[in-house]
């Protein structure tokens, strides 16, 4: 069954298709508004129109879910090079706002081709938005300021690089699945675009040696935009790219560096080409490769982290752990129990403020 | 005299911690308060801060948690101690509460050098904790002022900086793991929730509200092989900001850059060394810091000077524009050299006179001279606080101007830029300020305080960069949180079900 025009009993216009409500938010600031009038009424986050027949059946019953759909919230809102933040609406794409930030010279860094065509708001409200750089940071880090639409309005706090006024509060949102309200807008960390890049591919013996040829570039003080690690038949090949300014310099203790290794083979230009495979490029909109994170390792004992792990590629290396991604579609790895349920009395104590 | 305290109540204390507890006036006077400036004038104004029920001094996590748990079956206050350092009354007592002072959770329980990560109980004393890194050619880089009388645990709690935050990162950058007794009395790790929620984000700057933080696992990074230092004069401030601007953004990562304003910058020394200003003005920044000393006729001029603010700084203000910027590179060699070299083409392109190393070094060697008693100034009948501030690059210069603006008719006020990010940087104020009589003077300094934060919040500012809220932030909490501040409310009753974790700070408990 399709979709058509319908008075939604608490909303006004809307779309149903018999079984759910759909509808679409026109701004930010008309969130908290749609979802007061839904009271205690189901919701679910879309991004997008849904499907069709999404739901349809006629057996399935009249469960009365509201899709409250940010697909058009999709504009970044502003762009201040000069303070190096970008505000930009939930339902823009992680490839749209490069786009547009392309323009002005700027960039949010490399964006892992699975993430370039989902949303700003669905990565950060599923929280495993681990973007793997040194350089530029996991994507939830440079979040600046969240807006998130309660029932009752909707939260903000001043633009700042930091602040001390109590927990980060801006954090909730971020792998709450929109139980802490809609995540509307987000003040997101850019940075001026690179035209200086080098690649470099080392391969070593094996996980462990691999790791430690990667914290030794790190205690060096270098910080890749991007590093990987993956077997490359008996061996382990560790792979990064390095970005400007002053490239040269970096390069020179790159390689100082890797002078003292036990290395190999040494090719460049396979690095290149894994860079191309794995990120979104401007211009490219190749049917993207999805990669999953699916456990992660803490300590430096990465060969027993990876052991039994078919195709295992590592994307988040710091010194006190790893993240293990697969090239598949996979389930993140699950929250604890103890944590789930404080979580949950969190979420219940939010409904609960946001009703009186 | 000792207090009466519920029997119970006693009985189940002392069966958890023994003989370290104390009833005792000089041990509750004590522990009364930490060093917001406000309680001491609230002492001088003859309205000292109440003092708590009891003291005690758990050696354990277990001893933490079955404490929370008595107190939240009797419904007794808790409030956590550290060192006390704390300058926003986070730590002050809660009439009827408990201090649980946790500096006796001092093990250093893992050093893995592999993962470059020590895990360390939250009573550890920070001076300390640096020195025994450094003896495993380590260190956390992270040296706030207050390195000798702070704890690890009043860090995380309270959001904490050091001087070196440009390339260390705040505190809420270095911790990899948390472990909390949260107010039913649990001991939980916030590494093992696994997805969902980031924890660590959550408690770090509850400051005592949500959770008793024992035990934390931080990042460590190698001593620096080499440093390299440098002093720059500054045309104007805008231009010393964006040289600051640039740095951060092309991905450098100096330790140190911090520009001093046209008086902060006379104050800190004519002869350009970056610490002890020749002359007067040098013995001014001295007593501001309460390092100087005050003879009586000293004492009377600067309560004169001070008694005509608005004047004192019409007169700042005709200073010329000149700012003087420190820098310190480190790491390898290599690192230190091309950071330093890079901060040099910004600087000269934005007609820096080239300094040299003395102010770079002049300000290694002082960077602890501060006082950890009370300025020298209360005691001649003047007061002094620092006001930390943080926004983006675009704001800095408009915010400065106008929580000057604000304050201008009340206190003498200068400042210095420091902890420097891509995005910003953070506004470090020094006011000082006198009345008549004591009780004068605290309203002068609430009404100073008040002025302040209204700018800050009026100009989209961070109300606090990392001295934390507190009791001295609360007034501004809802405004510079808004709809969040029912984040913080959930987050409390998720935690904190009995209430009893450092009620009323952070927030105003009916302001949620
Ligand atoms: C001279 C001077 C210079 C300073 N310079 C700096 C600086 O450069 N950078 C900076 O960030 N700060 C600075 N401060 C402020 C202060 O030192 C910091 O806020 C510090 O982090 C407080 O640590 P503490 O152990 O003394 O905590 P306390 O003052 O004892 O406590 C601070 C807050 O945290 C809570 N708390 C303490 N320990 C715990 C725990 N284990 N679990 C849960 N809650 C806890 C307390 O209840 C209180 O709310 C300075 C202070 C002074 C006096």
């Amino acid at each position: 069954m399709s979709w058509r025009s319908a008075r939604h009993p608490r909303l006004g216009a809307a779309q149903t298709n018999g079984a759910r409500w759909w509808v679409r938010a026109a701004t930010p600031e008309a969130l908290p508004g749609i979802l007061a009038a839904l009271g205690d009424a189901p919701w679910r986050a879309t991004f997008g129109a849904p499907p069709a027949d999404a739901n349809a059946n006629a057996n399935a019953g009249a469960d009365g879910l509201c899709l409250i759909d940010l697909g058009g919230l999709d504009a970044v809102r502003s762009v201040e090079p000069d303070n190096g933040v970008a505000h930009v609406e939930a339902g823009c794409t992680w490839s749209g706002l490069e786009r547009t930030l392309a323009g002005r010279g700027l960039t949010v860094g490399p964006i892992p081709r699975w993430l370039a065509g989902r949303t700003v708001g669905e990565t950060l409200s599923d929280g495993w938005t681990a973007r793997p750089s040194p350089r530029y940071g996991r994507l939830r880090d440079g979040v600046l300021a969240l807006r998130t639409a309660l029932p009752t309005g909707l939260t903000g706090c001043a633009v700042a690089p930091r602040r001390a006024t109590g927990p980060d509060l801006g954090r909730l949102p971020t792998g709450a699945g929109h139980r802490a309200g809609l995540i509307a807008d987000a003040h997101i960390r850019v940075w001026p675009q690179n035209t200086e890049r080098a690649w470099r591919r080392l391969k070593l013996r094996g996980w462990n040696e691999a790791r430690a040829a990667a914290m030794a570039i790190f205690s060096e003080g270098l910080r890749p935009a991007w590093w990987c690690l993956r077997r490359d038949r008996r061996q382990v090949a560790l792979e990064l790219e390095m970005h400007g300014p002053r490239l040269n310099g970096q390069l020179e203790r790159l390689d100082a560096v890797v002078d003292g290794l036990d290395l190999t083979v040494h090719r460049d230009d396979a690095a290149a080409a894994l860079a191309a495979e794995r990120f979104w490029q401007p211009g490219g909109e190749t049917e993207p490769l999805t990669m999953s994170p699916i456990a992660a390792v803490d300590g430096a004992d990465l060969a027993a982290g990876v052991k039994g792990i078919a195709k295992a590629e590592v994307w988040d290396l710091r010194p006190e752990g790893a993240t293990i991604y697969v090239p598949r579609a996979a389930d993140p790895p699950p929250v604890d129990d103890d944590w789930a349920a404080l979580s949950a009395r969190v979420f219940a104590a939010l409904a609960d403020g946001s009703r009186r | 005299m000792v207090t009466p305290i519920p029997r119970g109540l006693m009985d189940g204390l002392t069966d958890i911690v023994g003989d370290r507890l104390s009833t005792t006036p000089p041990d509750r006077t004590a522990y009364a308060r930490d060093l917001w400036p406000r309680s001491q004038l609230d002492r001088l104004a003859g309205d000292p801060p109440e003092r708590p029920l009891a003291v005690v001094w758990p050696t354990s996590v277990e001893e933490v948690a079955a404490l929370v748990t008595l107190c939240a079956r009797e419904r007794v206050p808790i409030v956590p101690f550290g060192a006390g350092s704390g300058v926003c009354g986070g730590a002050r007592a809660v009439p009827g509460g408990l201090v649980i002072d946790l500096k006796r959770l001092k093990r250093i329980r893992r050093i893995d050098r592999a993962a470059m990560v020590v895990e360390v109980e939250a009573g550890f004393m920070g001076e300390r904790f640096e020195r025994t890194l450094e003896r495993h050619g380590l260190t956390l880089g992270h040296f706030p002022s207050s390195i000798l009388c702070s704890t690890v645990g009043g860090w995380v709690a309270a959001r904490s900086a050091g001087q070196c935050s440009s390339r260390y990162g705040k505190i809420e950058d270095m911790v990899v793991d948390l472990e909390v007794v949260t107010g039913d009395g649990r001991i939980r790790r916030t590494s093992q929730a696994g997805g969902g929620l980031d924890w660590n984000q959550l408690f770090i700057g509850s400051e005592g509200t949500l959770g008793l933080i024992t035990a934390v696992t931080l990042r460590v990074h190698r001593q620096p092989e080499a440093r390299a230092f440098r002093g720059w004069r500054m045309p104007t401030m805008a231009a010393g900001l964006d040289v600051m601007r640039q740095t951060m953004q092309a991905g450098l990562r100096p330790a140190v850059m911090r520009m001093y304003d046209p008086v902060d910058t006379l104050l800190v020394g004519s002869k350009d060394d970056g610490k002890s200003g020749g002359g007067q003005l040098g013995k001014l920044k001295a007593i501001l810091a309460g390092t100087g000393q005050l003879d009586d006729l000293k004492q009377a001029a600067t309560r004169r000077a001070l008694a005509a603010p608005r004047l004192l700084n019409f007169a700042i203000r005709q200073l010329p524009e000149t700012s003087l910027l420190v820098t310190v590179s480190e790491g390898s060699p290599g690192e230190a050299r091309q950071t330093d070299e890079a901060i040099a083409e910004y600087a000269l392109a934005a007609g820096a006179l080239d300094l040299g190393e003395r102010p770079g070094r002049a300000w290694m060697a002082h960077r602890y001279d501060v006082s950890y008693k009370q300025s020298k100034l209360y005691r001649s009948g003047c007061f002094v606080d620092t006001f930390e501030v943080a926004t983006t690059w675009a704001g800095i210069e408009p915010l400065y101007d106008a929580v000057r603006r604000a304050v201008a008719a009340e206190v003498l006020v200068m400042a210095h830029f420091s902890h420097v990010y891509p995005g910003g940087c953070s506004i470090y104020f020094t006011f000082a300020g006198t009345a008549r009589d004591p009780g004068r003077m605290r309203q002068r300094y609430l009404r100073t305080w008040r002025e302040a934060l209204d700018a800050t919040v009026a100009r989209g500012g961070a109300i606090a960069h990392h001295h934390g809220a507190g009791l001295s932030r609360r007034s501004h909490m809802v405004a510079t949180h808004g709809e969040a501040r029912r984040y913080f409310a959930a987050l409390k009753a998720a935690c904190d079900p009995a209430g009893i974790l450092n009620p009323g700070k952070l927030f105003a408990e009916e302001a949620l």
